[in-house]
């Protein structure tokens, strides 16, 4: 009902009936594309041939200010890349909200908004915003980032204390969200995070709680095929387990952020973790350190990542390994295979050839660790491990 | 003798050089006085406010400051669009950074809508009419430009040419 309100809002805005209306128009165009040196392994969308898809992006915002305090934004984006390759380039509404400025300090929004789980992820998709081709899986995984937009409010207040300058935001909302492989279901989402900024220096904390049914349609199919109609309470409890349904997940993130305009500084560290159920827990750091020289900008990132797979189930197949002796080792097995933990090490420039435009390139040296396959994908699923892979990539940014 | 009189006579001086020496003391003293040029920060001339410090005119165009101090007025901040010299100078005397590293500063808040930037004019008059309407109006022009109309609430030296 909402969109279909802004929809009708905004076109009204631009009908010759609207006199001074106030709008802005901008976009966003990513074109990028990366090749890694390993055959057999996906990194998002790059494999061993060189491709164009992965990262590419192009974007268009149009904000419409009604009144003072009133205004409706529309953010459309075109992506290059989706689970299956059957969405390539199919434009998506990402965001479409309303505004409202209660006082100069309170601002209320309602729609559909970007997550606004890490530094940068409420512009995730605008490169020319950060320095990095795309900024580290390590934090940024859809594990530990899993919904690009919500559905629902938040509240952003501005204040300042002593020397500091605040922001702080409340969301709350939910959202659905499926591929071919899963149907994820987000019942709420509800999030607090408090940006703190004083000269050149800005440090955020956040906190995110939902409660999450995911549905991974393979295991489905399988955990089916051994239900019985008289599981033990043992048995029952694994099945639920598996199922994952109503489960909270929380992330919690803490990031800095220096920059002087020669030197720049990011760093983050990620916690995702969840109640119970066969759904990911995991933690994620970087560091970033770039200098600029002239039209460059050269940066260096080392970053660390490690997820497990149902920890809570694994303990209840070990804890009752007797009384599931043919179930146990079944989910045991997937738990193990999707362990992952990657440390990598990426360096990469970016060189502003006009104020709107760059061009960036990163390389990037991710080495699995623990016989995982880290944050690369197999495109053989019995292969559980990979080797150190090298992943060069190449990004033009543009904002116009 | 003092050795310390510098002797300013030099073996060879022609009128020629002379004169180049002369012009060239002249352009030197000049120099300044072509160089610098006030930046004024203006309110609507019905503002209360009547001062600001320069800390509080970088706060209020970096969007951390949302009411001006003292009052219970909302600022409404308003800039010229193109990236000009009046505005390198203006960024340069309050926060010390360029206007591209303003503009970096501002493409984050800019796609988020977690706050907006300074309204952009198209042209100082643009502003000045603006202002003369606007009672929470912020902006800033150069010093010669400043009709009666406004109120100055701060005049920045810089050191950036026209």
């Amino acid at each position: 009902m909402l969109p279909r309100i802004i929809i009708l809002m905004l076109a009204v805005s631009f009908s010759p009936f609207a006199r001074s209306f106030d709008y802005s128009l901008s976009g966003f165009l990513s074109l990028s594309a990366g090749i890694l040196d390993e055959e057999g392994y996906l990194y998002a969308d790059i494999d061993d041939s060189l491709s164009f898809n992965n990262d590419t992006i192009l974007g268009g915002q149009i904000s419409g200010q009604f009144t003072d305090n009133f205004s409706a934004t529309i953010q459309v984006i075109a992506r290059g890349y989706s689970a299956d390759d059957s969405d390539n380039y199919k434009p998506a509404i990402d965001w479409l909200y309303l505004t409202y400025d209660i006082t100069p300090e309170l601002r209320v929004r309602a729609g559909r908004m970007a997550t606004p789980y890490y530094l940068v992820s409420e512009y995730i998709e605008i490169g020319a915003a950060y320095p990095w081709i795309r900024p580290p899986f390590e934090v940024y995984d859809p594990s530990a980032a899993p919904l690009k937009s919500f559905n629902g409010i938040d509240a952003v207040l501005r204040s300042n204390w002593k020397d500091w300058f605040i922001i702080s935001q409340f969301i709350f909302g939910q959202e659905e969200n499926s591929t071919f492989l899963y149907e994820i279901n987000i019942h709420r989402i509800a999030g607090l995070n408090l940006s703190f900024s004083k000269n050149d220096f800005s440090i955020r904390l956040a906190h995110f709680v939902s409660d999450v049914s995911l549905s991974v349609f393979l295991t489905e199919t399988f955990l089916n095929l051994f239900r019985t109609d008289n599981p033990t309470p043992v048995e029952a409890k694994l099945f639920d387990l598996v199922d994952s349904k109503h489960v909270k997940h929380f992330y919690s993130s803490i990031g800095v952020n220096w920059d002087n305009d020669t030197w720049f500084v990011y760093s983050e560290y990620n916690q995702a973790t969840s109640e119970a159920g066969f759904t990911p827990t995991g933690e994620g750091m970087y560091l970033t350190v770039g200098y600029r020289i002239g039209k460059f900008s050269p940066y260096l990132t080392r970053a660390d990542f490690r997820l497990l797979l149902g920890s809570d189930l694994k303990k209840h197949i070990l804890n009752n390994s007797s009384e599931l002796p043919f179930l146990g080792p079944l989910f045991l097995n997937p738990i193990e295979d999707n362990k992952r933990y990657q440390r990598s090490i990426a360096l990469g420039v970016r060189y502003d050839i006009t104020n709107a435009m760059s061009l960036k390139f990163e390389a990037l040296n991710a080495t699995s660790q623990r016989g995982s396959v880290g944050l690369f994908t197999s495109k053989d699923s019995s292969i559980t491990f990979a080797p150190p892979i090298r992943v060069y990539s190449l990004a033009l940014d543009i904002v116009f | 003798m003092n050795k310390f009189v510098l002797d300013t006579k030099t073996p060879d001086s022609s009128p020629w050089q002379t004169f180049l020496y002369s012009a060239m003391l002249i352009l030197l003293l000049a120099l300044p006085k072509l160089a610098y040029c006030d930046i004024a920060i203006i309110v609507n001339a019905n503002s209360p406010v009547s001062a600001l410090t320069k800390d509080q005119v970088k706060n209020i165009f970096l969007g951390r400051l949302t009411r001006f101090p003292n009052t219970n007025m909302a600022v409404s901040a308003m800039e010229i669009k193109q990236n000009n010299a009046q505005k390198e100078a203006f960024y340069m005397a309050i926060a010390n950074k360029t206007v591209n590293k303003i503009n970096r500063y501002w493409a984050r808040y800019l796609f988020t809508g977690k706050m907006s930037p300074p309204k952009k004019l198209s042209s100082n008059q643009e502003i000045i009419d603006s202002i003369t309407n606007t009672p929470s109006g912020i902006s800033y022009i150069e010093s010669s430009d400043v009709p009666t109309t406004v109120k100055v609430v701060l005049t920045l030296p810089t050191e950036q040419q026209q």
